[in-house]
């Protein structure tokens, strides 16, 4: 059993910021440089729905992954997760021969249930109290297996921000960078990369107002415990205080969408964009009502929903 | 051989499409079967389809006084989004003419992009492929597909699918008026003589099919069905000319695949195709060979409702 993670997870801001352009080298030959669209609105769309599993995770799984000592990884590797996470543990374990074994939300998306399974992940399912519960008691030095933490872990979000390294480079008049929150590893990922290259990128986080954990959090300035109410089910982590802190410091500013329009994003995106994107990936989406001043991004960061329930967001909100 | 795209036709009109048009990615399809298949996913041009890469191709390189007038095509679906991009681009005018049973989701885009719409019998609609011309319109006229520098805009597709995929053994296409497959065909048979080129049509629609198969061109039965932008109630003489030399195979696609097949790129690949964009794919699932195989997702504009109506059915 191995109880740490791939790297100390306390380990400061600046020594992920130094090491995100390795890690993206590092980890180019697995993942796509997914394309940056234009999109009806104004704002450019940079399609992580459009990677291995369906969404941004397997950049930070194969970093964390890539880095460990290939002694400590033969009982496998571990994570838990509302669902992409353990998605790209098990795409990034079947792709450099490890087993997988993960920890779920019941109410996980059955999609992401079966994925993984056809993955040849390991799938142990415990109810939402539970799994936080759980989370809190780092349950998983209990299991066997390297545990990759999926938001705190130093090099997982090291891999995300391997995105915004090609955001810039595909458009460097880029100014505003929009991005779903949820654990919090995605936004630090990108805040850390443009912090020392592109100070002048405004990261700009979203969550729905069916789970505005983060907003909530700043403003009791501290933990908070909320029930998601929200089909952006990505994005439903739990409060973590290391997060707390890295976020405060590093998104400029916030957004909190209505749901109502997270569903209707999730349609518009279909009809308007041709593309399928899950509840999360729409948020970023569903925060720029308006035609952007700035030369706006948007990181639409993964694309598995139930097809059936896209059906019904595209009855339910006809424009 | 003839050809209507040479190898430099279709290099400069990539270089000429560069920053016009996306070079859009070929993604594996994870699916069961032996077949390695990969999509090249033109749903996301900005248009949602192919054909901005023909109607730029043709329109960057007229003179801009043949342009005062404005542009215009006969189109029932992406090419009329096509031009009209293409004309918002270069500041002039446009006009479509279409059918009377054109897709809403389709006319909405072109009307979205500034076009006139002028609705005419599916009578008239078919004659000005042949006529090129339309009483009280005197713009500079984009035929649809039957053009060569359409068709090498077009071929950028296969020189892209080349470079991503240098092993490639067999491509899948839809064929409606024949532009996109000949183009691509053109410069694949030039490049990778080997590579084996199937046209899709779909069932309820498929004169290629029973004219390869005879050797002559025939006519088919035709129905139309929501794979509206492939399958054509007749060929057109000159194109046949060209698929029959280009083409090794047309295979006609039961819609029932097509339905499945547009359900599998949702929940696979992330994207919405239309039915012509899922023919291909639908096509290349039966693929018997274990290797490598490529399919043009052509296009995405779908009506939102029976879109919903694909996905919300039980898979059969």
């Amino acid at each position: 059993m191995n109880t740490e993670s791939s790297a100390p997870v306390d380990e400061s801001d600046a020594a992920i910021a130094e090491r995100i352009l390795d890690v993206s080298r590092r980890i180019a030959p697995y993942v796509r440089r997914t394309p940056l669209i234009d999109s009806p609105g104004g704002a450019r769309l940079k399609l992580e729905s459009l990677q291995p599993t369906g969404s941004f995770k397997v950049r930070g799984f194969f970093a964390a992954a890539l880095a460990l000592d290939r002694t400590r990884v033969r009982e496998g590797i571990t994570t838990v997760s509302a669902g992409n996470a353990a998605l790209a543990c098990a795409y990034v374990a079947r792709a450099l021969g490890l087993a997988c074994r993960v920890v779920m939300h019941e109410s996980a998306p059955n999609l992401k249930v079966e994925g993984v399974r056809s993955l040849g992940g390991e799938i142990r399912l415990m109810p939402r109290e539970q799994l936080n519960a759980w989370i809190g008691e780092r349950g998983w030095e209990g299991e066997p297996g390297t545990f990759i933490h999926p938001f705190a872990d130093p090099m997982v979000i090291a891999g995300h921000g391997s995105i915004a390294l090609e955001v810039v480079d595909q458009w460097p008049e880029v100014r505003r960078i929009v991005v779903p929150v949820g654990g919090g590893g995605l936004v630090s990922g990108i805040a850390l990369a443009l912090g020392t290259t592109r100070p002048d990128i405004t990261v700009v986080g979203v969550q729905s107002d069916g789970y505005a954990l983060w907003s909530r959090a700043f403003a009791e300035g501290g933990r908070v415990s909320l029930q998601p109410h929200t089909i952006a089910d990505g994005t439903t982590a739990p409060f973590d205080t290391r997060m707390f802190e890295r976020l405060r410091r590093h998104v400029a500013e916030w957004i909190v969408v209505p749901e109502s329009e997270v569903r209707a994003s999730v349609a518009r995106l279909a009809s308007e964009c041709r593309l399928v994107v899950e509840g999360a990936g729409a948020l970023s989406y569903a925060a720029l009502r308006e035609r952007p001043a700035q030369p706006t991004a948007a990181v639409v960061s993964g694309g598995n929903i139930d097809v059936e329930r896209l059906a019904t967001l595209l009855t339910e909100t006809r424009e | 051989m003839y050809t209507p795209v040479t190898r430099a036709e279709a290099e400069a009109a990539r270089r000429r499409l560069d920053g016009v048009a996306l070079r859009t990615p070929l993604v594996p399809l994870d699916v069961a079967g032996p077949a390695r298949i990969h999509l090249k996913l033109e749903v996301l041009q900005p248009i949602g389809s192919f054909k901005i890469r023909g109607a730029a191709n043709k329109m960057l390189q007229v003179p801009r006084d043949q342009l005062a007038n404005g542009v215009w095509t006969a189109s029932a679906g992406n090419m009329a989004q096509g031009v009209a991009w293409c004309a918002r681009r270069l500041g002039v005018p446009s006009t479509i003419v279409v059918p009377v049973t054109a897709s809403e989701a389709k006319l909405a885009g072109a009307r979205r992009l500034g076009a006139a719409i002028e609705k005419v019998t599916l009578d008239e609609f078919f004659e000005t492929f042949a006529t090129r011309r339309r009483l009280g319109i005197d713009g500079f006229f984009v035929h649809a597909f039957s053009d060569p520098d359409v068709m090498a805009g077009n071929a950028t597709i296969g020189l892209e699918i080349l470079e991503d995929l240098p092993d490639l053994r067999a491509l899948y296409v839809p064929y409606g008026g024949g532009g996109l497959s000949c183009g691509i065909a053109a410069v694949v048979r030039a490049l990778a003589p080997d590579v084996r080129i199937i046209a899709c049509e779909p069932e309820t629609a498929a004169p290629l099919a029973a004219s390869l198969r005879t050797g002559s061109m025939q006519e088919a039965a035709f129905t139309p069905s929501f794979v509206d932008g492939a399958g054509a109630p007749r060929l057109y003489p000159e194109m046949f000319e060209l698929a029959r030399v280009l083409i090794d195979d047309a295979v006609a696609v039961p819609l029932a695949d097509v339905a499945r097949a547009i359900r599998v790129l949702a929940e696979r690949a992330h994207v919405v195709a239309e039915g012509a964009g899922a023919l291909a794919v639908a096509a290349a699932m039966l693929h018997n060979a274990a290797e490598p195989v490529a399919c043009v997702v052509s296009g995405g504009n779908i009506d939102r409702s029976l879109l919903a109506d694909l996905l919300a059915a039980p898979p059969s």
